[in-house]
């Protein structure tokens, strides 16, 4: 398969070789608006040269790479893992799911949570929902999270508050209806104090899923 | 009046919270809180059955909050919160019930002493980025860099599908050896 790719990126180069040798021939020959025709229309002739790569078979010889892949996986999560062990990593961010939506944090941010939120100030929490963690050189995705207890973020809430007024005003005009509403919505200010990724991102851990309950 | 309006008039402000509070521990940002009320008036009477009440537990829970109560004669009640960045809240509580003073002094003792102000972005970050922010070159070849431009094979249109004609020499194909495969069997 890699041959007949080369094959193909071959034949493109030496397509595009015979455009360039036809319009210096066209040059030679008739003036400059030919040649800008020239110019423009090469995508086609060297693509009708790539799609004439003649047919040799139906057959494909496909090589067995499952091993190699599972190397080059196991070698990418050796030096990842790695990086987190030696502390190499660097400041770490993580996408936190919380009331609805997705929140790009990492340590001393400070996020707002805009709807009803029972913490109360001073409190600290440790968010559970990690969508993602990266730092400068990898990513960690999760489908759709991560599991719990890989990832630990965790923040204080810093102050709850009242949004400012809010003024809902609907007016109809001519028919003597109009409405005014206010609105003040709760506030939760969040800091997040620290993104820690706490053992190899390939172990799997014999019970997952209890940390932090009483059984 | 809309939003325009409340821009022309109050202010608005990106997240913050007063000396990098949070970071190592939450420190209580109300020093002070004031009740003001009449002990006679109506308007009162939900003041003086918080006091009554719910004073003395919340002074319990908070010690790190001073109390002041201050009756004044045939004045209506309010509260008046003091925080530590000098930040400092009126609220009128002018026949309030007390499960709403309740409410009230609960939303002061919440808050930072910041003014309440419109928000610009409800997310703050010292470090925007930390993979880098994307550009059109990131994980392309850098090849391109050296390449002699206009160029012919980069402006070239990439065929995502297979086109018509394409589709036609394949079938072409496939019947010329199909053909050569009856004519090998029957042979």
């Amino acid at each position: 398969m890699a041959a007949l790719r080369a094959a193909l990126r071959t034949c493109t180069r030496l397509g595009n070789i015979g455009v360039g040798e036809v319009v210096t021939r066209q040059t030679a020959a008739v003036p400059l608006v030919s040649l800008c025709r020239g110019l423009r229309t090469p995508p086609a002739i060297s693509s009708a040269l790539s799609h004439a790569t003649p047919w040799t078979s139906q057959q494909e010889v496909v090589v067995d790479d499952t091993e190699a892949e599972r190397n080059f996986s196991h070698e990418v999560i050796e030096k990842v893992d790695k990086q987190v062990r030696e502390g190499l990593a660097g400041r770490l961010f993580a996408v936190v799911f919380l009331q609805g939506k997705q929140h790009l944090v990492t340590p001393g941010d400070l996020m707002v949570v805009q709807t009803f939120f029972p913490p109360n100030t001073g409190d600290s929490l440790r968010l559970e929902k990690v969508m993602m963690v990266g730092s400068r050189d990898f990513s960690l995705y999760g489908r759709p999270l991560l599991g719990q207890d890989l990832v630990r973020v965790e923040a204080t809430v810093v102050e709850k508050t009242l949004s400012h007024c809010r003024i809902y005003f609907y007016n109809r005009r001519r028919k003597n209806s109009r409405r005014t509403k206010f609105n003040r919505e709760t506030h939760t200010i969040l800091r997040i104090n620290r993104i820690e990724i706490t053992h190899g991102i390939n172990e799997v851990p014999e019970v997952t899923g209890v940390d932090g309950r009483t059984l | 009046m809309t939003t325009k309006t409340w821009n022309l008039f109050w202010g608005s402000n990106f997240v913050r919270a007063p000396l990098q509070n949070g970071v190592g521990r939450y420190v209580q940002q109300l020093q002070r809180i004031t009740f003001k009320f009449c002990k006679t008036h109506g308007g009162s009477k939900g003041m003086r059955e918080y006091i009554e009440k719910e004073l003395i537990g919340f002074a319990r829970e908070n010690p790190g909050v001073v109390v002041y109560v201050k009756p004044r004669r045939h004045r209506s009640p309010c509260l008046k919160a003091e925080y530590l960045n000098g930040g400092e809240e009126y609220i009128s509580t002018h026949v309030n019930t007390c499960e709403d003073i309740v409410k009230w002094v609960e939303y002061l003792r919440g808050r930072s002493g910041y003014p309440v102000e419109r928000l610009r972005k409800y997310h703050h970050t010292d470090y925007p980025s930390i993979q880098g922010p994307w550009t059109p070159w990131i994980h392309r070849h850098p090849g391109i860099n050296i390449k002699e431009y206009p160029c012919e094979e980069l402006s070239a249109v990439q065929p995502t599908e297979i086109s018509a004609t394409q589709k036609l020499l394949e079938l072409y194909e496939q019947q010329k050896q199909q053909q050569e495969g009856v004519g090998s069997t029957t042979s």
